[in-house]
């Protein structure tokens, strides 16, 4: 569906002001907690993108925002820049975020397509972000630090036993995490209702500019006028 | 407040003059070889290589400390976790691991400028240039990076608004304004862009072709006389008639025509000498 052709200046303007603001909340004060994985704004960022732009532009904002960061600007979290990213424990989780972008834009856009776009049905779909991205970040994390991901190491006798080394991978990437991301996306669905009340049809529009390559002709006006009135 | 510099800093070190692609390469290479080698003696000789790789590219010292400490603190708490175990193998190992990928990394980061890196990128990403034609992949990383600093300015702008109000606390009176004057922007950014015909080089292969025939079917009437009407009008209609016939019906059309340029030609040359 999406050929170059549905691809408007307003989609690429929304892709690269939307990578600059995921960019841009990586900026803002954070807070580094244990392991060495930072807890920023990033998540909400970017599920507020995949929630206010649809699929495709979703993927392409953050494959963008990973693109500049790796080409140099220290725009990762903690202020990291380029390669130095794949050093960090923490980089399976912008991968995860890399998955779950489209997929929460493509629910998104479902909704949209119902003509749902309230806080309750986008808080659904935010949420869906938290699974994919940990299935990414837990793994990468475990490996960098050398623990298993499910199981215990034999002689354990309970979870979460830190000093003598007992701890899975799951509950060092997980439970730290997990109410901020919670609270991340809460907010995230917040906002994202807020900015189709104020902007509706951006995910519309994104619809009609990619079936517009079917019936060019019969579409043309109406888009002009989603564009003027957006 | 925001620099994008990065700590690249331009140089003529070894690393500095090596191509971006080569630079990949290795990094790719010895992250792999990191993975796979689990010898610590190994392991802590390419820690040193890729330390002293580091220090050959004359890095900025306080950036590179700053980016280094936090990675050696890592390498420690998993090296303490992995002692506590009694592997002390695993330890060395994984230690080394950390901080040589790292140390490479910000060699690379360090010796390569930003320009060239997005360069090898684009290059990387000819595959999808049906989708993503390369003249829009370098508009939307320029767009980027000039939305950054504005992205930022919005959110320091709408956190003082709310402070200002005495809702500091509140969340919400942040990220509403902040998120909805960044679609703001972008849709106002993208009506300029639109103004100007700036990224619009796709939908433009599409539309534009109709408008376009229709003046060139125009513009020879104004300028040209009537005689050059009559093969532009004819050469079409000919052209996928005669591609579609079989070679049989071609052949007699040829001879039919051989005819009749034996014929024609003959009046006008006889009338010719007598005019």
């Amino acid at each position: 569906m999406f050929q170059h052709r549905g691809f408007t200046a307003q989609s690429i303007a929304l892709v690269a002001v939307f990578a600059g603001l995921i960019a841009a909340s990586t900026l803002t004060p954070e807070i580094t907690l244990a392991a060495g994985v930072p807890l920023s704004l990033q998540t909400f960022a970017v599920v507020v993108t995949a929630l206010v732009l649809g699929p495709w532009r979703a993927l392409a904002a953050t494959a963008l925002y990973i693109a500049v960061g790796l080409a140099g600007a220290p725009i990762f979290s903690n202020g990291v820049a380029g390669f130095a990213i794949f050093a960090r424990p923490s980089w399976g989780y912008l991968l995860g975020m890399l998955v779950a972008a489209p997929v929460v834009g493509l629910i998104a856009q479902l909704l949209a397509r119902r003509g749902s776009l309230t806080y309750v049905p986008l808080l659904g779909a935010g949420l869906v972000s938290i699974p994919i991205i940990y299935a990414f970040g837990v793994p990468v994390l475990a490996s960098k630090l050398g623990l298993n991901v499910f199981t215990l190491p034999a002689d354990c006798e309970g979870v979460g036993d830190f000093a003598s080394g007992c701890v899975t991978g799951i509950t060092v990437g997980t439970v730290p995490f997990l109410p901020g991301d919670l609270l991340k996306v809460f907010l995230a669905a917040l906002v994202a209702a807020a900015i189709h009340r104020a902007y509706p049809g951006l995910l519309g529009a994104a619809r009609r500019a990619a079936s517009g390559s079917v019936h060019a002709d019969e579409d043309a006006p109406e888009d002009e006028a989603a564009r003027a009135t957006a | 407040m925001i620099t994008l510099l990065g700590i690249y800093r331009p140089g003529r070190t070894p690393m500095h003059l090596a191509p971006a692609w080569f630079k990949m390469l290795l990094l790719v290479g010895m992250s792999i070889a990191c993975l796979v080698i689990s010898d610590p003696v190994t392991s802590v000789g390419i820690t040193a290589a890729c330390v002293l790789l580091l220090a050959s590219t004359q890095p900025p010292l306080k950036a590179t400390v700053k980016g280094m400490a936090v990675i050696v603190l890592i390498a420690c708490l998993t090296t303490v976790f992995q002692l506590l175990r009694g592997d002390y193998v695993r330890a060395l190992d994984l230690a080394g691991d950390l901080i040589s990928i790292a140390a490479l990394a910000l060699a690379v980061s360090s010796s390569t400028s930003m320009s060239d890196m997005l360069e090898l990128i684009t290059t990387l990403a000819r595959p999808l240039r049906w989708i993503l034609p390369p003249e829009t992949i370098g508009v939307m990383v320029s767009l980027t990076l000039r939305s950054i600093p504005e992205a930022a300015r919005i959110i320091t702008e709408a956190r003082v608004a709310a402070r200002a109000r005495g809702l500091d606390r509140d969340m919400r009176a942040v990220l509403i304004p902040s998120a909805s004057r960044t679609v703001g922007f972008a849709l106002q950014l993208g009506q300029a862009l639109h103004a100007r015909g700036i990224a619009e080089h796709g939908r433009s292969k599409y539309q534009v072709p109709e408008p376009r025939e229709q003046e060139e079917a125009s513009a020879p009437l104004l300028a040209a006389p009537p005689v050059r009407e009559v093969p532009s009008g004819e050469t079409p209609t000919v052209t996928p008639a005669g591609t579609r016939r079989s070679r049989r019906e071609r052949r007699e059309q040829r001879e039919r025509e051989a005819q009749q340029a034996q014929e024609a030609p003959q009046p006008p040359l006889e009338d010719d000498p007598t005019a």
